[in-house]
Parts: structure tokens; sequence; C-alpha cells
């Protein structure tokens, strides 16, 4: 299939057409359009004839970004290609997702617009600092039981010292820290704020739904033990500036749900 | 954060580090730690190339024990380093090796003796008993072993030594390629750097080493210093389904292959991998061939994954070591890597980490570090052993561009 991809820069937009795989995300067209040897695979998967057909970019001057190119050259933030890194946020067509999450198939015909996560500084392009998110998140553990049927607990036949031979099984949380609920929360985003190349006001102090989601996680984990969870839910910033829009959990690309984990922390469950 | 890292005198020299995927990453940790200044370039943002994408296994060295007992050793010590060092960012649940077939089960014997060797604690399990421990694992299995593999996340792990880099002072620069390197009287002095984020401009960047640890790019990127480093670009695709069919990693008992290794991730169970030579390590995706052979590959393990919703397909740029292989070579490839010390190629001030894999990621910066010392006529040994690692989550921190 032929994706068509519409990237902001700066105050303007780069076009990007590429030849893709039918089951191909929007990160998967996006690194071959902006791959100089990209055009080879798309042309493999594609069945296209000429050197150079699988991909065509065109530069729209933008007054904003102040840069030269050369090539078509896009930032993007990436890493995994599976939905764990968490890194490859972006706003398609409008909307926060993770673009190696998202099939192009998947998406009405046409243009694909991608923009920035609106609740951080841009870089360039769609490359966000996402430091505001990793300031809010707190210090807690990443592991937990994995939640499946009552299975026996797993040998281990290599313990570190003084750790027994058997042990609870273990996964990660769920939650892959990509910052999609920052971007969709109309608390942290207030409308008309996307789209802007700084990071916006907040209307009040808010800790995000990330923060509170990780902070009902702990409390199941280590019940009352848990003081830094219980103070960051409870504190001005915390579960009360929630405005329970939602946006947080219907973004989510891993189900962890944190506009019903705050609720759960706001009905003390 | 209140995390302390202990500090040793600083150097007088500065270390150009080349790549920041998983061996750069923990390449500058490294050289933080013995008190250089650091600077590490990536032409993108960090861990975009292959270390993020790789499937996750945490290799005891089972896998490699029959085949090459050196690596197998080195994985085990890596792996009980990185449990301790990185906690968090492990699933450690162990791994299961299994036979499906009567050839599998007969390879079990040649399989327990060379973990034996290699000093990994293999231990055999009844049929009945991997089934108990792994209820999704296929009724086919003949014979099992048990094994101390696990799953890291392949961006936490690296991100968490890059974050480590960051505390140390290390200069972190993503989006700044490497466009060329300046030498006088056969020693190179500057690397030419274009920072893709603000100028069109190229800087000029000088330092007393300059390290190549670029992966399966690191031939293009020897190329600039007009150096042949021998690396050979495989793409291996993997394939996740929604759903956690096991805890454990299990592999088939025979000699590694492709569509053998199912990764348990979070929600996802992962098959990795296939093996194909590419001439370019750039934006690589799995072929339907792949995939299809991936899905059947996993339900042999775990028949659950026969009909599994598939959440992603992706592919990532392995480094095999040599220059030039063919599909042959390139399967007969030793995943070992080597440390390259370009002065004996008549180019002084720089060197390559070349070949490797994800799991060995901190001994291949310790060896290169190693190197760097030699070359500048430092004593300074390593402390990446002992000293954890920050969070990942410091990496970006109180960051803005």
């Amino acid at each position: 299939m032929i994706a068509k991809l519409s990237v902001a820069r700066g105050d303007g937009r780069v076009e990007l057409e590429v030849e893709a795989p039918e089951w191909a995300t929007v990160l998967d067209a996006l690194e071959i359009a902006t791959s100089k040897k990209g055009t080879t695979e798309a042309r493999r998967h594609g069945g296209r004839e000429k050197e150079g057909e699988g991909q065509k970019g065109k530069e729209e001057k933008g007054t904003g970004s102040g840069r030269e190119w050369n090539d078509v050259d896009v930032l993007y933030r990436h890493s995994c290609h599976h939905g764990s890194c968490g890194v490859c946020g972006a706003l398609v067509n409008g909307r926060p997702a993770l673009m190696c999450r998202t099939p192009l198939r998947e998406l009405p015909s046409g243009v694909v617009r991608l923009d920035p996560l609106p609740y951080a500084t841009v870089i360039a392009d769609l490359a966000v600092e996402p430091g505001p998110l990793f300031d809010s998140l707190p210090g807690f553990g990443y592991l937990r039981p994995p939640a499946r049927e009552e299975l026996p607990p797993v040998p281990d036949p290599a313990p570190l010292p003084g750790a027994p031979a058997e042990r609870p099984r273990e996964r990660f949380e769920d939650c892959i820290e990509c910052g999609l609920c920052l971007a969709a929360c109309p608390v942290l985003v207030p409308e008309g704020a996307e789209g802007s190349d700084e990071a916006p006001d907040a209307r009040r102090p808010f800790v995000g739904p990330a923060a509170l989601a990780m902070a009902r996680r702990e409390l199941a984990k280590k019940g009352p033990l848990s003081g830094p969870a219980r103070t960051l839910a409870a504190a001005p910033d915390g579960v009360a500036a929630c405005d329970r829009a939602f946006e947080c959990s219907r973004v989510c690309p891993r189900g962890v749900a944190p506009g019903r984990l705050i609720e759960e922390l706001r009905r003390g469950t | 954060m209140a995390f302390e890292i202990p500090r040793v005198d600083p150097l007088p020299f500065r270390v150009a580090v080349i790549g920041g995927g998983g061996t750069g990453a923990a390449l500058a940790w490294d050289l933080a730690l013995r008190g250089f200044r650091v600077v590490i370039f990536e032409r993108g943002e960090f861990l975009s190339g292959t270390t993020g994408r790789h499937h996750g296994q945490l290799h005891s060295g089972a896998r490699y024990a029959s085949g090459d007992p050196e690596i197998a050793r080195e994985c085990m010590a890596e792996t009980l380093a990185l449990r301790r060092l990185v906690p968090d960012a492990i699933e450690y649940n162990g791994g299961l090796f299994v036979a499906l077939d009567g050839e599998e089960a007969a390879y079990g014997g040649r399989f327990a003796e060379a973990c034996a060797e290699a000093g990994i604690p293999a231990r055999e399990v009844s049929p009945a008993r991997a089934r108990e421990l792994e209820p999704g694992l296929s009724s086919r299995v003949e014979r099992a072993f048990l094994v101390p593999d696990g799953t890291f996340d392949a961006w936490r792990v690296p991100a968490a030594f890059l974050a480590g880099a960051r505390e140390l002072g290390a200069e972190l620069r993503p989006w700044t390629g490497v466009v060329g390197f300046d030498a006088t009287d056969g020693r190179v002095t500057a690397a030419r750097v274009r920072d893709r984020a603000r100028a069109a401009a190229e800087n000029r960047i000088e330092a007393d080493c300059f390290v190549i640890a670029c992966g399966a790019w690191g031939g293009t990127v020897g190329a600039l210093a007009g150096l042949e480093v021998p690396v050979t670009p495989a793409a291996g695709s993997m394939l996740a389904v929604k759903g956690r069919l096991c805890d454990m990693v299990i592999s088939r008992l025979r000699p590694p292959g492709d569509g053998d290794i199912l990764v348990p991730q979070r929600g996802l169970s992962i098959i990795g991998s296939t093996q194909r030579l590419v001439e370019s390590p750039d934006a690589l995706l799995p072929t339907d061939e792949e995939i299809a052979f991936l899905r059947q590959s996993g339900a042999a393990l775990a028949p659950a994954f026969a009909d599994a919703e598939i959440d992603s397909a992706w592919c990532a740029a392995r480094p095999l070591f040599g220059s030039a292989l063919d599909e042959a070579a390139g399967r007969a490839a030793s995943r070992d890597f080597a440390v390259l010390d370009h002065e004996t190629d008549g180019m002084a001030g720089i060197a390559s980490v070349v070949g490797g894999k994800a799991t060995t990621l901190r001994v291949m910066a310790e060896k290169a570090a190693d190197l760097v010392c030699r070359k500048l006529g430092v004593e300074r040994s390593c402390r990446t052993l002992e000293t954890a690692p920050p969070s990942w989550r410091d990496l970006y921190r109180g960051r803005a561009p």
C-alpha cells in the first residue's frame, strides 16, 4: 500500500509518500520513508520496479525551524517497535498514540497527520524531550506478580547469594511510561495548547495520570505500607486535581486504565 | 534523586563514544565511572538501532554451550551481573529447554554436558514437571532442562547505564551523527558531527580517543575514517502475540537456529528469530515468509501461539563479526565480540567494538574501556560490576533541550 504521511516541522509540514506492506505500522512507514536505503525495502515488499520510486519527499519551508535540509530528515523517537519501550508516542491524526502500535490499515484512508506529543517541549519535528513525564514519576518498583492462575513458584538453578532456590514469578508492570496519558489529559494540556512549541502551563498543578496510576499499583502491591504512594495521591496536585475526563484510559496503549486507578485512589479502595 | 554514585579523581582525557545503543550506553557508563570525560553521539534517539528491538532474552548461555563454550560462560557471568545491577528491569523467571522430538531428546545429553562445562547449572526435569511449571507448553515435550534464563527490558537496561553516565557528567548527544573524521599524522584527532536538531552546520569535536560502538552500522562509520570495521549486518525478525503464554523463556533443545526461542514480556509472548544478510541495516522489516515461519515456530512450543492475536512484527539489525560474510558464514558466525585497536591498521586514536549480543553489553564495554585505558596509558580498573546504575527514569529527569 502507499502510505501518505504529513509530519509537523516547526510551523510547516513535511509530506512523505512511501510504499509499505499491508500490515505496516505508522512507525514502519515513517522509518522507510526517512531512510535512504528504505527504498530498497519498500520496493521489495511492494513490487516496485524503479529504484527510488519507493520514496518521495518534498520539503515545505517552515518559518519556525531555522534548519536546512539535504534529504528527507525527520526527527522522531523510537526504539523497540513492539510497544515495550514507550518511546514512539506522537499525535496520530490528532490523537496520542504509539506509532509502533498503530497499523496504517486501521486509520482512515488518506494522509496520516503526525504531530509531536503536546505535554513536552519539542526538540524538532516529532521528537520531544520527555523530561516532564519522568519528572512526574515516582521511584516505585517496576516488577509485579504475573497475575496468571495459581502456578507453582519457579525453581532458580542459579540463585544469587542469599536468594532462595524457588522464587515467586514476576513480570514488569504494564505501564511502559510512554506519556500518552499526559498528552491526552485536559488538565495538563488544556484545549488549544496542542501544536504549541512550548510546554503548556497547566491550568493547575497536577502530577498526572501516569504517576497516580503507579501510586495505585504500589498500594496494590505493598498495601498500607506504602506511605509515599499515599502521600503522592493525597497531595493537592494528586487525585484532587484530576477532572475525571478519562482521556488517559482511552489512549493508554497497554490497558493500564489510569482513570480507573485514579478513581480507586479517590474512593480509597 | 538521592542516588549517589561513588566517584574517582577525574582523568585529563576526553573519550568520544560513537553510537548510542546498548554497547555505547554501557561504555559511556564504564568510562565515566573510571573518571574519563565522556561524550557520546547517537545519530537518532538513543537505543533506536538494534538493542531496543531485542526480544529481551537474558541469556544464561545455555543456547551457546555446545557450540561456543566461551560465549556461554560469558553469558552466564553477565546474566548474574545484570540481575544484581538492574534487577528492576529484568523479569527473572528462569528458562526451559524442551525437546519436541526424538532427535532433540537425544541432543539432551550433549546439551547437559556442555552446560556443565560452561558453568551453567542446567537441571533436567520430567516433561510432566515442565508442563506443571508452564501449562501452556506443547504436550509433545519429551525432555526438558531448567536453566537460569530471563527476560530483560532491552530499553530500560541500557537507558539505566546512560542515566548513570549522565549523572557522572557525560555529555549525551542524541540526534547527532558523525559525518567524518579529521586525522593528522596517522592519528584521528577530531570527529565532524552534524546536530540534526539544530543546524545543518558541522561541528568539530576533539577527543583523545574515539570508540566506534555502532553495531551493525560499524562498517559505515569506520569507512569515514578510512577503516575497515569487520561487521556484516543481518536482519533478525521477531513476532509478538497478545497474551502471556509462559513466564519462563522457552527454547528448543537443539543447536541454535531460527524460531526457537519464546520470550514472555509483560502481556506479550515473543518468538524469535530469523537471520538474513542485508546490505544496509537501515529500516528493516520482516518478510511475510518470516512472519508465517515465526507463527508456526511459536505454535510448536506453545500451541496457543497459533491463534493468538498478533501484536507486532519487527526486525532488528544484528551485527555479525566478520567482513562481507555470505549466508553460510553468517549462520556459522560466532556471536562473540571483539575490541579492535585501529592503531594496528595504521590509525591511532580510534578503536571499535564489533559483534556481540545484548546480554553481554556490560562486558563488551569493559573490554573496550580497558583498551582505551591501555591506549592512553591510564591504569583504572572497571567499576561496573560493583556499581549499580541509577533508574532509567533518571535519563530524562529535569531535562530541557
